[in-house]
C-alpha cells in the first residue's frame, strides 16, 4: 500500500508543537497546509494531542526522585536477599525429604512385624555386608558417603536453620 | 514531585544504607534523568492507559526496571526511548481491557481545581472528545499516535519504543492517524447532534 506523505509534516508539526500554528505561522507553511491533505490530517491530529500533552503535564505529579531511588534500592535488596536464601530452602526440602525417606523405611520395617524382625533384620545386614564386598572401591566409598550423607543432612539443614 | 515526610525519606535512607544494592545507574545520575524525564513519561503512561492510577504505579515500576536493566546505553535519547519501551510493554502487559470511553484525569484531585475552574466549556468538551476518540483506538495506535504527534518522535524512535521494524510506522501511523480523525469526527458530530 502506498502511504501519501509530505516533506513538510515535521514543519507543520514543530509549528503547532510551539504555538505558532496558524496565526504566528509563515504564510508559506499555512498556504502549503490549505493545498496539502497529508498536512491537513496532521493538524487535525497534531493540534487536539499537543494541547492534552500540555494538559497531561500540568497534572503530572510524580514522586520524587529521592523517594524512587530510594524505593529501587529497598526493592532491589528485597530480591537479593530472596535470591540468596533459596539454596537454602533447597537444603532444607532435601533435608526433609531424606528424614521423610528413612521414616518411610521405618514404618516398612515396623509393618511386617517384630516376630521376625531380628532375623530378617540379621540377613539384610549380611546380604548388604556380602554386596558390598563384591562392590569396587570407589563404589564402597561412594555408598558410605551417600549414607553418611542422609544421616547428616538434616542435623546439618537444622543447624543451619535455627535460629540463635 | 509529590510531597515526601522527612521522616519517610530518613527510613528510606537508612534502609539503603543498609547494604548496597547493583543498580544501573548512580543516584546522582538517575535523579537528574529522572527529574527530566518523569512528567513526560507520566503524561504518556496516563495517555495510554487511561488512568491516573495505573500511571502512578506502572511509573515507579519502569524506572525500577530501568535501574535494574543490564543494557548499556549509548546516549541519553537510547535510554529515554528504554524507558518509553519498557512503559509502553507495562502498559501492554496491564491492560486487558479498551480504555474506558471518558475518563475524568483531571477533574478528580481537589488540587486542580483552580486550573479546572479556569477553562472553558469548549476546551472542556473538546477534551472530552479527545479522551473518547483515543479510548477508542487500539493501545498501539495510541502509543504511535501520542509518540509521533505529542512527543515528535522520529519513526526510528517509534519503532524502538514499540518494537516494530522502522519501516512499518510510516503505514501504520498513517492508518491510525485516518482512524483517530474519523472517531474525532464522530464526537463532534455526536456533540453537535446533542446540542
Amino acid at each position: 500500500m502506498s502511504v501519501p506523505t509530505c516533506s513538510r509534516e515535521r514543519d507543520v508539526w514543530e509549528a503547532i508543537s510551539h504555538g505558532r500554528w496558524p496565526s504566528l505561522a509563515d504564510d508559506d507553511l499555512r498556504a502549503h497546509v490549505d493545498a496539502c491533505a497529508v498536512c491537513r490530517d496532521v493538524v487535525v491530529v497534531a493540534a487536539p494531542l499537543v494541547a492534552d500533552r500540555a494538559v497531561a503535564s500540568a497534572e503530572a505529579d510524580p514522586p520524587s526522585s529521592a523517594i524512587v531511588w530510594w524505593r529501587a534500592q529497598a526493592r532491589a535488596r528485597q530480591e537479593a536477599a530472596r535470591a540468596a536464601s533459596q539454596p537454602i530452602t533447597i537444603v532444607h526440602a532435601l533435608a526433609i525429604a531424606c528424614g521423610a525417606g528413612l521414616l518411610a523405611a521405618g514404618a516398612t520395617v515396623w509393618l511386617r512385624g517384630w516376630s521376625g524382625s531380628i532375623g530378617t533384620f540379621m540377613a539384610a545386614v549380611n546380604a548388604i555386608i556380602v554386596a558390598v564386598s563384591t562392590l569396587d572401591t570407589r563404589w564402597t566409598m561412594l555408598l558410605i558417603a551417600v549414607a553418611a550423607w542422609m544421616l547428616l543432612a538434616p542435623i546439618a539443614a537444622y543447624l543451619a536453620l535455627r535460629e540463635d | 514531585m509529590a510531597d515526601v515526610t522527612f521522616s519517610e525519606i530518613e527510613r528510606l535512607r537508612s534502609d539503603a544504607d543498609e547494604a548496597d544494592v547493583a543498580l544501573a545507574m548512580d543516584e546522582d545520575a538517575f535523579r537528574a534523568f529522572y527529574d527530566r524525564t518523569a512528567p513526560a513519561l507520566w503524561a504518556y503512561l496516563s495517555r495510554i492507559a487511561g488512568d491516573r492510577q495505573i500511571a502512578d504505579d506502572l511509573l515507579q515500576e519502569t524506572y525500577y526496571r530501568l535501574l535494574r536493566a543490564r543494557a548499556p546505553f549509548e546516549s541519553e535519547a537510547h535510554r529515554r526511548n528504554y524507558l518509553y519501551r519498557i512503559a509502553t510493554n507495562l502498559v501492554r502487559d496491564t491492560r486487558r481491557h479498551p480504555m474506558p470511553p471518558v475518563t475524568p484525569l483531571a477533574d478528580d484531585d481537589a488540587s486542580h481545581a483552580t486550573a479546572r475552574a479556569s477553562r472553558s466549556t469548549e476546551d472542556a468538551e473538546r477534551r472530552a472528545g479527545l479522551r473518547q476518540a483515543l479510548g477508542r483506538l487500539k493501545p498501539r495506535e495510541r502509543a504511535l499516535l501520542w509518540l509521533a504527534y505529542a512527543h515528535g518522535s522520529s519513526h526510528e524512535e517509534i519503532a524502538g519504543v514499540l518494537g516494530v521494524k522502522t519501516a512499518s510506522i510510516k503505514l501504520l501511523l498513517y492508518r491510525a492517524r485516518q482512524r483517530f480523525i474519523a472517531l474525532l469526527a464522530g464526537t463532534v458530530t455526536a456533540r453537535e447532534k446533542q446540542s
